[in-house]
């Protein structure tokens, strides 16, 4: 019963006329039958915030791995302070990679959305936008962006008060899929709701990929995202991660 | 080489994004003639314009403000989708009150707000874009310093335009926090510049993503250089 992880970024058409790099990022990882996983998205306005979206989500989900072993036998407490732990960690490493390349730590400005999840149960983690979804046999557990007042403004891993705006969501039941993602994939992988995915979207991939290898599924997901009608959606980076349970 | 994705797959847009954008627009006597002429034409180009665009016709809202008359402020038509905007023809008659406008646009922008976050639709900050060609009849004092107060607390970004030499930047400047800085003048009578400018930056504004500062289009072609 181990998880399948399929994960792609497509860059967005503002990004690619701008001549900007994607500045989203995901890693994964298992651990036994524990799935790890964290989707960042670079602030648009950071000059460096491609390299901070890629570092943080790379070394958050090595950190988590590391302790994997100790995961199953966290309560919700216990786990909060881990994530606390490994985003602190997460954090200064950022911190000394800027300061080496006299930058400022803002120039890496990126959100974070990420879940572990095992065989019964598991928890989100969450800076900013972007959403986890964990999909259960009927309904779903969701893990919301937080926004300020407007749409386009959103809270940082980098910024000062980041542990304010750490949220942890509890996943208590078994899931048959994970999904998280950017907010440029949010508009057409949610429903109007928020409140589980866009059926019409979300089943079709869910099938096609049951039915591949992980390279082979990442590489249609990654074209999916690529799709011409996503940009009448959105101009954003546009990354989706989707575990599925064997 | 292009990977064929994923087949059978829905890809429509379930965001309701918005970014409302009130006009309150100066139609005082002195702006008859060939000034409320290019208004107009600058409304029916901002329409056609935002209709170009599919993600901005379906964010942006639009609300018209007129003030003149017999010390009228009055809203033109609802809020309406950029995709359902029907510019108003508009006509100049009368005295110019500005300060009624301007607490009428307020009123409505939080009025507005308070919709979206009951129905608990997402939404980027309201513009209040305030143009005038002359000064202001009537009081108009704390509907200035409202107008500073909202734009400071971030309620509502003020863009206050100057049309011919009657205006007074000055004045218009006492509507936004950056004071006569914040005011740009109409150069001649460049509507169709301005108003393509507004277009373009509301097509960014309805765009841009959490954490981007959001870049506007250069105002060269319809402003006069501030010195």
């Amino acid at each position: 019963m181990a998880w399948r992880i399929f994960a792609a970024s497509a860059k967005g058409s503002s990004h690619q006329a701008g001549g900007l790099p994607c500045q989203d990022a995901s890693a994964h990882a298992r651990h036994g039958d524990w799935l790890i996983g964290v989707v960042c998205d670079g602030a648009g306005s950071a000059s460096s915030s491609h390299v901070g979206s890629t570092r943080i989500s790379h070394a958050t989900v090595q950190a988590l791995a590391a302790r994997g072993d100790a995961l199953a036998g966290l309560d919700d407490a216990g786990f909060a302070q881990l994530a606390g732990e490994v985003l602190e960690s997460t954090r200064s490493e950022l911190a000394r990679h800027a300061e080496a390349a006299r930058a400022e730590l803002s120039a890496f400005a990126a959100t974070v959305v990420g879940v572990v999840m095992g065989p019964r149960h598991g928890w989100f983690f969450h800076v900013g936008d972007g959403v986890g979804v964990a999909q259960h046999e009927e309904d779903c557990s969701v893990s919301l962006p937080e926004n300020g007042e407007y749409a386009n403004e959103t809270f940082f891993l980098t910024g000062a008060n980041w542990r304010e705006h750490l949220r942890i969501t509890p996943i208590s039941r078994p899931a048959r899929s994970v999904l998280l993602m950017s907010d440029g994939a949010m508009p057409f992988v949610m429903a109007k709701d928020n409140r589980s995915p866009y059926a019409p979207f979300v089943e079709p991939v869910e099938r096609f990929l049951a039915q591949v290898d992980e390279d082979a599924g990442s590489q249609a997901l990654a074209a999916t995202l690529d799709d011409p009608r996503t940009r009448q959606i959105t101009s954003d980076d546009k990354t989706l991660l989707i575990a599925l349970r064997d | 080489m292009t990977l064929p994705a994923i087949p059978d797959v829905a890809l429509v847009d379930n965001t309701e994004q918005r970014t409302p954008l009130v006009l309150v627009l100066d139609c005082s006597g002195s702006m008859d003639g060939a000034p409320i002429a290019q208004l107009n034409e600058g409304l029916s180009l901002l329409e056609k314009e935002l209709k170009g665009d599919v993600i901005a016709a379906k964010r942006v809202r639009i609300l018209v403000v007129r003030f003149g008359g017999m010390d009228t402020a009055e809203v033109i038509g609802d809020w309406c989708d950029a995709m359902d905007f029907e510019a108003p023809v508009l006509e100049a008659n009368g005295t110019t009150p500005t300060g009624a406008a301007v607490e009428l646009a307020l009123g409505e922008i939080e009025a507005e707000k308070a919709r979206y976050k009951q129905s608990g639709i997402a939404y980027t900050r309201p513009w209040l874009f305030l143009m005038s060609d002359g000064m202001p009849t009537g009081p108009w004092e704390d509907a200035a310093q409202h107008c500073r107060d909202a734009e400071q607390s971030h309620k509502v970004a003020v863009f206050p335009i100057a049309v011919g030499e009657g205006s007074h930047a000055g004045t218009l400047g006492s509507f936004c926090g950056r004071g006569d800085a914040g005011v740009k003048r109409l150069a001649g009578l460049q509507f169709k510049e301005l108003f393509l400018w507004l277009s373009t930056s509301m097509q960014v504004v309805s765009q841009s993503q959490a954490g981007s500062q959001v870049q506007l289009p250069a105002t060269d072609s319809w402003s006069t250089v501030a010195v």
